[in-house]
């Protein structure tokens, strides 16, 4: 009912920023940008690259104001901008030239400060080293098998939802997805 | 409960359980089957060992200025490409202006046929001229040559006779 109550929530703003209240499109920023900036920098795994491409997320949905119809969910629709953003920044090759080495990347990463002030240096290292290789392994997924599982594991979307999102059938999202974790599991098996 | 491995239900339900999405009866009866099947427990241990590991990765904070970014490219008018000037310049009824045209042209074209070309004819003077010059004496010595044979001989002159 939560969700349901969301959704219309969102049908609703889109529709007032569609009658030109930006005020209403401030708010849906408020509520998405986060979901949406933190489901892109896990597809091309850069900060500032993903930050961009939230931009351009925002100024699609706002630049389509005008036609604007409520027939599919908006985070549908909101992430099925994002994903076409994120995957076509892939399939450029835009990730190679990106500058960022793997060193930086990690220390972008969250601040985990309560986490680490207990633990030893010797833990810290341990910790950014699984990190790393869990990141690795969600990065050598081919680029709709990484969709699926980001979408499924950190925005806790349902099968039907990604399937709207990727533009295929429910089975087919259940078998991108059981490839995806076929593999993760096969990869992160030491670190059980 | 049959083995979900072998109904094909398997990695989905190992996902629901991970997920934390398995709700009562249906992930008790899982639970219960996983106690005596061994390739279930390995499957949904891996699969839970692989969620857990990747709840460590959160996403960094966005930046303060995203916002205000987006605004201002918001408020910033799209240059308008050379075709959409055109369009704003009233040309808004140059299509349906030109496809009236075009119907015109059409009937105009159904009732009056266009007229057919007719080679040009060569001049009889331009044909002459490729009349060799040398077969044109040629005949005209045989013209000369058939007119004295058919002249009636004249007489030999008699210089006695009117003497």
């Amino acid at each position: 009912m939560t969700a349901l109550a969301s959704l219309e929530r969102d049908a609703e703003l889109m529709v007032r920023v569609r009658e030109g209240d930006d005020t209403s499109f401030a708010l849906l920023l408020n509520r998405h940008r986060a979901p949406v900036v933190h489901f892109l920098y896990r597809m091309v795994q850069n900060q500032g690259v993903a930050e961009e491409l939230g931009q351009e997320v925002f100024l699609r949905v706002y630049k389509s104001r005008a036609t604007y119809e409520p027939t599919a969910k908006f985070t549908t629709w909101l992430f099925r901008i994002a994903t076409h953003l994120a995957l076509n920044w892939l399939r450029d090759g835009k990730a190679e030239k990106a500058s960022e080495s793997i060193d930086e990347r990690v220390d972008e990463g969250p601040v985990r400060e309560l986490r680490d002030r207990a633990a030893n240096v010797e833990q810290r290292m341990v910790n950014e080293a699984r990190l790393g290789e869990v990141r690795s392994a969600i990065e050598a997924l081919p680029a709709k098998q990484r969709a699926a599982v980001l979408m499924h594991k950190y925005e806790e979307m349902e099968y039907s939802q990604i399937a709207g999102v990727l533009g295929c059938s429910e089975s087919a999202v259940k078998s991108l997805l059981f490839r995806a974790y076929e593999t993760l599991r096969a990869r992160l098996a030491h670190l059980a | 409960m049959r083995c979900p491995m072998e109904s094909g239900k398997g990695a989905e339900i190992v996902l629901a359980l991970a997920a934390g999405r398995l709700e009562g009866a249906e992930r008790q009866a899982f639970e219960q089957h996983m106690a005596e099947c061994a390739a279930c427990r390995r499957m949904a241990e891996a699969q839970t060992s692989v969620w857990s590991a990747m709840d460590e990765w959160a996403a960094p904070a966005v930046a303060d200025s995203f916002d205000a970014r987006l605004m201002a490219r918001v408020a910033t008018p799209e240059p308008r490409r050379w075709w959409q000037l055109g369009w704003d310049f009233g040309w808004r009824p140059a299509l349906p202006v030109g496809a009236a045209c075009l119907a015109l042209l059409g009937v105009f074209l159904l009732h009056n046929p266009w007229p057919q070309v007719v080679p040009p004819v060569k001049p009889v003077a331009q044909v002459q001229q490729t009349v060799d010059v040398d077969q044109v004496e040629s005949t005209l010595d045989d013209l000369d040559m058939l007119n004295q044979l058919d002249a009636p001989a004249s007489p030999p002159h008699d210089s006695s006779a009117g003497s």
